[in-house]
């Protein structure tokens, strides 16, 4: 019994030894090369006096290209508000104190006083420029949680403010892949759709589909929820944008599927289990949201889905249709009359 | 005497009208205004000044503001004719939206870059006065201190069904407004209102339903935190009268707090009252969340969730309490980067009868790594593992426990190749597995896919989707067994776009789907094949006008029920103007 107890106690500390270690070292070791430039934007913003700004006249003598494409985008509007202060109007409220660039260009970019290029930073400098201001849309710390700021993405992965002016970093592989995604949702019913946000590089469809490509795939399928058709974007149902998308939500306890399909949302006096989310994937546990090979988007056709998890029943009344299109189990997402489900 | 808490679907377009028509004075109105007062108000917003700039700076900025940046066109409109030529079933034709039919008004859209100094507006309207139209606005006042969006949409479709079956329909109206009233701290409202009326073979019966959903936020920097208070309402209404009227009022208290940049925390209040049927029901969640950047390329990530419930409405089991608990650490290299996880969930149940309460508990694992094995070859390996134990006893006749107790996920990407050529590929395989009923389900997805720039002008992709399903159960001892249940299918699309001149494009897709199912009970929409070709041919006019023809010889079979087929080709000349 003492061995045993001596033993976890040896695991235990062996385990909190190497984690210490490890914290230890990333803690002075720091950076590994990293692949793109090293900024941190807000010291460099906390850190400009107002001699380091310049006019925004100077930027446009050269990047007149990205001056027009700025002239069209919302953010225009925003960075000419007088009553913002200065490092917060023009072109230098994102890429930073500009003087130094515009006098010697080599020489800022030796002594680290360069404008900031936001297709060159860290993904997480990056997006610390655009949360400057962008408060409402997320705090950097809610923006650090989010699965796509994990995979290294900033908000330029998927926004841009000079639209149409092509980044010196883009390869032509990820044109041809936005390409290509036009190409997939082309083959589509042409009817009323929602233009694409102007700050987006392409519809929500497109950029998503970049990465998600089998998420893309399953809207191919026979049933789907009716994206290809326009009827509805990826940020109806994902949360993009965290603090956003909880504004439009109905309950954060029941699955994102309510908002729209109201009638499910309950509470029942008798509740199915896997829509009662207790346990579970909630509505994904029979459903597949993007589409699916079987109706009604469900993961295992007919009487298959209520037989695998009702497994003793899977073969009750055979060779009867699904368990609910014969109208007995009409309620499975819940009743408030029936405890068998039988009716709504 | 209950109160008429209904919309009516007259009164929501008299609304959305006003709505509509209050944008257009609005636009119309800062137009004139715009033209009369200043010539030079298109000027770039840019010419905003600094005050402690030099006077003789001033006028070097000006120099190159002279160039008259391109005529950007206001308004864009499209209008076109189409036909279907339909045979077959209509039903499943339009499932998911009606396209258009005859002459038709494409769309509207007007788009100017600036009204006046400090406002900016568009307009788009979509198929207005079709089976499905959409319309949408948005005006920014004062620097966007003020901003206002709406939107209407409404779909019409039909149940796939054979019978003839009434024309569904959904609508919905939206509309956000937002007034910033200090620099860091604004309040905005989100209103919503949409109607469904869905229509089924019967003996399903009709859906006829209408949602209302308000929500107000007040948020912005209290000291150095950030605050938002929100509160909403959502209301359900079934004109049917078969579902129970539903009135949920949530309140949401949220603060943020970075004490070091390096440092972020989040806490949350949430508190729901759900009433229906006289009965009032109580849900409270708190939650906390932090992200410590460790050093430069590692980042820590905890939360921590509490959910309290209580239910009088439910006469079932139902959860009471769950605590959830997760951390990540994301560690990043040079061309690599790792993620770990684990989460924990512990639920206590209160059993259907009442006098039980199970507290299952729920452990979960993930992981994520992702980088380059060379210069242009990515990859991308996850997996996830969830494990369920102290499992309920369940008041079913068979007690065994209903749920899966063991889930497995894993995922493979491949992504590169040369700018000209590259592909993907992608692997993903799920399990789902209840052990005390020897029963699983497992899925294999396969992904590959490509493009070839041919040249600067020709472009081809292809994709190929197989999805590989298979399940057992200890129980299915005799035909039908679960196997039979689980279908596989394959989906091929194979798509070119060929720029023949500068001003004439060619878009061409192809998209091939079809399912190998056993279908024990010969249902329909199980053994089905679909063959679609859309053709786009694209001729650009010099001054930006377009014209389009689209043909599109659609063809549907279900092998089983051959009164669910169709075969279509649509046909739809369009031309839109810019000016």
């Amino acid at each position: 019994m003492f061995r045993k107890k001596l033993w976890r106690l040896g695991i235990f500390s062996l385990a909190i030894t190497l984690t210490l270690a490890w914290l230890g070292t990333v803690c002075v070791i720091g950076s590994v090369t990293p692949q793109n430039r090293s900024v941190n934007p807000l010291v460099v913003f906390e850190q400009a006096k107002a001699e380091d700004y310049t006019s925004d006249g100077a930027c446009v003598t050269c990047h007149q290209a990205y001056a027009q494409s700025f002239e069209k985008s919302p953010h225009s509007l925003y960075s000419s508000n007088p009553k913002e202060p200065y490092d917060r109007q023009g072109c230098q409220s994102c890429h930073g104190p500009g003087k130094a660039h515009v006098e010697d260009r080599e020489q800022a970019a030796k002594s680290g006083k360069d404008v900031l290029g936001l297709s060159k930073m860290k993904s997480k400098d990056a997006s610390a420029v655009c949360l400057r201001c962008h408060t409402d849309t997320m705090k950097s710390t809610q923006w650090h949680r989010t699965a796509h700021a994990r995979a290294d993405l900033s908000c330029n992965s998927c926004h841009s403010v000079h639209l149409g002016v092509e980044h010196e970093n883009e390869t032509a592989a990820e044109k041809a892949k936005i390409k290509d995604a036009v190409k997939i949702i082309n083959g589509f019913a042409n009817v009323a759709r929602p233009e694409p946000n102007k700050m987006l590089l392409a519809s929500e469809a497109l950029l998503c589909g970049k990465c998600h490509k089998k998420e893309l795939s399953e809207f191919r399928h026979n049933f789907r929820h009716p994206l290809p058709e326009g009827r509805i974007v990826c940020s109806d149902c994902h949360d993009v944008h965290p603090v956003r998308a909880e504004q439009t939500r109905v309950s954060p306890n029941k699955s994102a599927c309510i908002t729209c399909h109201a009638d499910i949302a309950g509470p029942f006096v008798f509740e199915h289990d896997p829509v009662n989310s207790t346990l579970g994937d909630g509505c994904n546990d029979c459903h597949r949201p993007h589409g699916s090979h079987n109706p009604a988007l469900l993961t295992t056709a007919s009487r298959g889905l209520c037989g695998q998890c009702h497994t003793e029943q899977s073969n009750t009344h055979f060779p009867g249709q699904s368990c609910w299109n014969t109208g007995c189990h009409v309620a499975v997402h819940g009743s408030n009359t029936d405890r068998k489900l039988l009716r709504r | 005497m209950k109160p008429n808490l209904y919309i009516s679907r007259q009164r929501m377009r008299t609304w959305c009208a006003w709505m509509i028509c209050l944008l257009l004075l609005g636009l119309g109105r800062a137009s004139y205004s715009q033209e009369r007062a200043a010539p030079d108000a298109e000027k770039p917003s840019r010419q905003i000044v600094r005050q402690n700039q030099d006077p003789q700076e001033e006028k070097k900025e000006e120099e190159p503001q002279e160039e008259k940046p391109p005529v950007v066109p206001k308004y864009q409109v499209e209008v076109g004719y189409a036909s279907w030529d339909l045979s077959g079933n209509e039903n499943k034709f339009r499932q998911y939206a009606t396209p258009p039919q005859g002459f038709f008004l494409k769309g509207f859209r007007y788009n100017p870059v600036s009204l006046l100094h400090g406002f900016r507006g568009d307009y788009n309207l979509i198929r207005l006065g079709g089976d499905d139209y959409f319309a949408d606005s948005r005006m920014l006042m004062f620097f966007g201190d003020i901003s206002f969006k709406g939107s209407l949409r409404r779909n019409r479709f039909l149940d796939d069904v054979i019978t003839p079956v009434p024309v569904s329909d959904r609508q919905e109206g939206k509309a956000l407004f937002k007034f910033k009233i200090a620099p860091e701290f604004a309040v905005s409202t989100v209103y919503s209102m949409s109607e469904e009326n869905h229509f089924f073979q019967p003996p399903r019966e009709a859906l006829r339903q209408r949602t209302r959903y308000w929500d107000m936020v007040a948020e912005g920097k209290v000291g150095e935190a950030r605050l938002s208070l929100g509160f909403s309402d959502f209301r359900y209404f079934d004109r049917t009268l078969v579902l129970p009227d539903t009135a949920i009022k949530r309140w949401r208290l949220v603060g943020v707090w970075e004490p070091f940049t390096t440092l972020g925390l989040e806490a949350s209040y949430l508190s729901q009252e759900i009433n229906q049927a006289a009965v009032s029901n109580h849900i409270d969640t708190i939650s906390l969340a932090s992200n410590w950047t460790v050093g430069p390329n590692t980042d820590i990530q905890m939360n921590y969730r509490h959910d309290s419930l209580n239910l009088p409405t439910v006469q079932t089991s139902f959860m009471r309490e769950q605590h959830s608990f997760s951390s990540r650490l994301v560690q990043r290299w040079s061309r690599w980067q790792l993620q770990v996880g684990m989460n924990y969930r512990e639920t206590e149940r209160i059993r259907g009868d009442r006098l039980f309460l199970n507290i299952p508990k729920l452990w979960g694992f993930e992981g994520r790594l992702a980088g380059r094995l060379s210069r242009n070859l990515k990859l991308t390996l996850r997996g996830s593992t969830q494990h369920l134990s102290s499992l309920p006893l369940m008041l079913t006749t068979d007690t065994r426990s209903l749920y899966w107790n063991d889930r497995r996920f894993v995922q493979l990407k491949l992504d590169g190749g040369s700018p000209s050529l590259n592909g993907y590929f992608q692997w993903t395989h799920r399990r789902l597995a209840n052990d005390l009923r020897a029963s699983d389900v497992t899925s294999h997805f396969l992904t590959a896919g490509g493009n070839w720039e041919v040249n600067s002008r020709l472009s081809a992709f292809a994709e190929y989707n197989y999805e590989f399903w298979s399940g057992k159960s200890a129980d299915s001892t005799v035909f039908p067994f679960q196997e039979n249940y689980i279908p596989n299918s394959r989906v091929t699309v194979l798509g070119v776009s060929w720029s023949l001149t500068d001003q004439v494009f060619l878009l061409a897709s192809y998209t091939d789907y079809t399912t190998d199912h056993d279908n024990p009970l010969r249902e329909k929409d199980s053994n089905y094949a679909g063959r679609f070709l859309t053709m786009n041919l694209r001729y650009r006019f010099p001054a930006g006008h377009e014209l389009n023809l689209m043909v599109a010889p659609w063809l549907y079979r279900d092998r089983i029920v051959d009164n669910m087929s169709y075969t279509a080709t649509v046909l739809m000349l369009s031309g839109s103007a810019r000016f």
